[in-house]
């Protein structure tokens, strides 16, 4: 049952302003969804909205089983596995990295854990992103440059193990050997979950094995298809999809 | 029990008469008493009204004075205590039933370190008694008794604190514990302290713990003096938590010769008003002083906190940072002073506040000073005033954090540059405490 992230009919509007309407997607286990579309068209508000910001009012339904996102707090819909890789994840100033991914640890899979062997556990995984040991002592995103943001994200991804992830733009301001390790991490959070890839650069495509694409205007999917539809942007641009 | 009440010449004599004081030092009470009647009530730093100075017990016998009864403690914070999880026999401590603490076992090699060393380390009565000459020579030197209507107050009747003496050169490596060291009178209303680092010494000295100190009377009137002589650092670190009856005002100051260096490390929870500006008078040439102050008010309670210091050589340099932390209506001030003398050079001085608001009702204001008789200075001052961020909240319950776990990490992260000074167990006790004041449980 906890197999599927069911969103049906979702609408989103901030300040009386609807930015999402009637969107619909059902993304299963082991399934990546890319969202593409022009800078504007309400693709964060999506993101963040699905995962309970406080700015966001919300009409319609998206489930992880039988569970009702939308009447969850964010920290709940955490809980149920859903995770969000924020665009511009913001600085939390005397919390440290380490700090964070241990309390969201403990939060998420419950007490008991062992900490020597999970500092080790998370070390090893920074290494792989190449982000160095230290960082884990710095306060989270504070005074982090673009590319550690987005990889101290990834990181928390992978120590969280969530079952549904909503990536926004992890891939851009990032450098062509960031990039790719940032890419196969998701291509390994795919096979055990659901993943939902909102981005700007078809170039993702050769490391990972897309399934669906959908492509986002003026808050609304305005077409579906399989991964060549990315091919089809590429050609002629969202302007005449 | 035998009580002093209400304030009088006959009291301030019964107090001196019962301790077998030196003349010199009951005629110095008697003046200050006198200062006292004179000096007006301050007029900055929060609202006193509700403080009357008959209804004050002036001095306990320790022994008589102690006899309270522990089913008489208010069962809150009884429940504080529970909370925190302090032994019970500790608590009786803190709570003033029990008035004898036995340290020996603990602190025992602690204490003979420091008498081999040569180092003193009593209660003031006990310094007084002991040696006389050397608490002459510098009692009353940094704080006078005409400073300010409560250290007039607490030098005509004064009771406990402590006398601490290190030798020239001579370096204490574990902090002293006030708590540990001396009994129950010592955390008393007019406790007196005066530390003396002799030439090149150092010394780290503890006041206080994170529990509530409950007492029955509602004014604290201390007074702390130290004197740093030419390369000697102090340390003084006051962790405080009065019960929310009291009226906390205190005079700390510090005289720094040449090379010498004050450090005050300065928390203040609990209390109705708290009224604190630790300060330090520069006067040797490349003179040092280092604070850092937290303090937290909550409803009814109003923190006025601050920090002075006085450049009177060149060279000299001072920095203060203050943090507060306001909720629940709490109300919390900076009121701070930084003064160059004539004729002084190469002054640095750097002043930073952080306040942090918890919600709408609750209230920070700052208000510094800076009076500079020499050109050419650096002084700065910055001031900044921030409430938690929804941003920084949703983002770590995104993470699957809970709402009030992710406020208190964040309160946390706000006083960590304050927690890394504090000996391990008091950081964590720190911590603890803050996670109950935030969750209301206090």
């Amino acid at each position: 049952m906890q197999n599927f992230l069911k969103i049906q009919n979702l609408f989103v509007s901030v300040d009386k302003k609807t930015v999402v309407s009637n969107f619909s997607l059902i993304v299963q286990k082991g399934e990546v969804h890319v969202i593409m579309g022009p800078n504007g068209s309400g693709k964060s508000s999506l993101a963040l909205a699905l995962m309970g910001h406080h700015s966001y009012q919300v009409k319609g339904a998206a489930t992880i089983g039988n569970h009702d996102l939308l009447t969850l707090t964010p920290d709940q819909r955490a809980k149920m596995g859903l995770f969000l890789s924020f665009q511009n994840p913001v600085a939390v100033q005397g919390v440290t990295l380490g700090q964070l991914i241990f309390s969201s640890c403990r939060s998420i899979q419950g007490e008991g854990i062992d900490i020597k062997k999970f500092y080790r556990q998370i070390k090893k995984k920074a290494g792989l992103l190449g982000l160095k040991e230290e960082i884990l002592e710095r306060d989270v995103n504070d005074g982090f440059s673009g590319g550690e943001k987005k990889k101290a994200e990834m990181l928390i991804a992978l120590c969280l193990n969530p079952k549904f992830l909503i990536f926004d733009e992890i891939d851009s301001g990032l450098d062509a050997d960031a990039f790719k390790k940032v890419a196969l991490a998701i291509k390994n959070l795919s096979q055990k979950a659901g993943v939902i890839l909102i981005t700007h650069n078809p170039k993702i495509l050769k490391f990972i094995k897309v399934d669906f694409v959908h492509i986002f205007k003026e808050g609304e999917v305005i077409k579906s298809g399989k991964s060549r539809l990315v091919l089809e942007i590429e050609e002629k641009g969202y302007a005449k999809i | 029990m035998q009580k002093f009440n209400g304030l009088s010449r006959q009291t301030v004599k019964q107090i001196s008469a019962y301790k077998n004081e030196p003349l010199w030092m009951r005629k110095k009470r008697l003046k200050a008493l006198s200062v006292f009647e004179k000096l007006p009530m301050p007029l900055k730093g929060g609202d006193l009204t509700g403080l009357d100075f008959n209804k004050i017990h002036y001095y306990l016998k320790p022994k008589e004075g102690i006899k309270k009864l522990w089913k008489d403690v208010p069962a809150e914070i009884k429940k504080t205590y529970e909370r925190l999880g302090i032994p019970q026999a500790e608590q009786k401590f803190l709570a003033g039933v029990k008035a004898q603490w036995d340290s020996e076992m603990i602190y025992g090699s602690l204490l003979k370190e420091i008498e081999k060393k040569g180092v003193i380390f009593l209660s003031m009565d006990e310094g007084l008694k002991q040696y006389p000459d050397l608490v002459r020579e510098y009692f009353g030197t940094v704080v006078s008794i005409s400073d300010n209507k409560f250290a007039a107050l607490n030098s005509a009747v004064w009771s406990g604190g402590c006398f601490i003496y290190v030798p020239p050169k001579v370096s204490i490596s574990l902090p002293l514990q006030a708590y540990f060291r001396i009994n129950a009178k010592n955390i008393g209303q007019f406790e007196r302290t005066l530390i003396i680092a002799d030439e090149g010494s150092f010394v780290h000295y503890i006041e206080g713990c994170t529990s509530p100190i409950y007492t029955t009377d509602s004014l604290h009137a201390g007074v702390v003096e130290i004197i740093v002589k030419k390369g000697a650092r102090v340390r003084y670190t006051t962790v405080q938590n009065w019960s929310k009856n009291v009226y906390n005002l205190v005079t700390k100051r510090a005289r720094v010769e040449k090379e010498g260096i004050i450090e005050w490390v300065d928390f203040n929870n609990g209390s109705k008003l708290t009224m604190k500006y630790p300060s330090a008078i520069l006067q040797g040439k490349g003179a040092k002083v280092d604070m850092l102050s937290l303090s937290i008010a909550g409803a009814g309670q109003c923190q006025d906190i601050g920090g002075k210091a006085v450049h009177l050589a060149s060279e000299t340099s001072s920095v203060i940072r203050s943090k507060s932390i306001s909720h629940h209506g709490g109300i919390t001030s900076y009121r701070g002073l930084v003064k160059i003398g004539p004729g002084v050079s190469r002054i640095k001085s750097k002043t930073v506040c952080q306040a942090l608001i918890l919600d709408d009702k609750s209230k920070s204001d700052t208000y510094p000073a800076i009076l500079a008789a020499s050109p050419n200075c650096e002084v700065s001052h910055e001031a900044t005033v921030s409430k938690i961020s929804e941003e920084q909240i949703f983002y770590l319950r995104s993470r699957g954090i809970e709402e009030s776990e992710a406020e208190i990490m964040i309160v946390n992260g706000f006083i960590k540059p304050l927690t890394k000074e504090l000996p391990f167990e008091y950081a964590i006790e720190l911590n603890q405490l803050i996670k109950m004041e935030m969750k209301g449980a206090i």
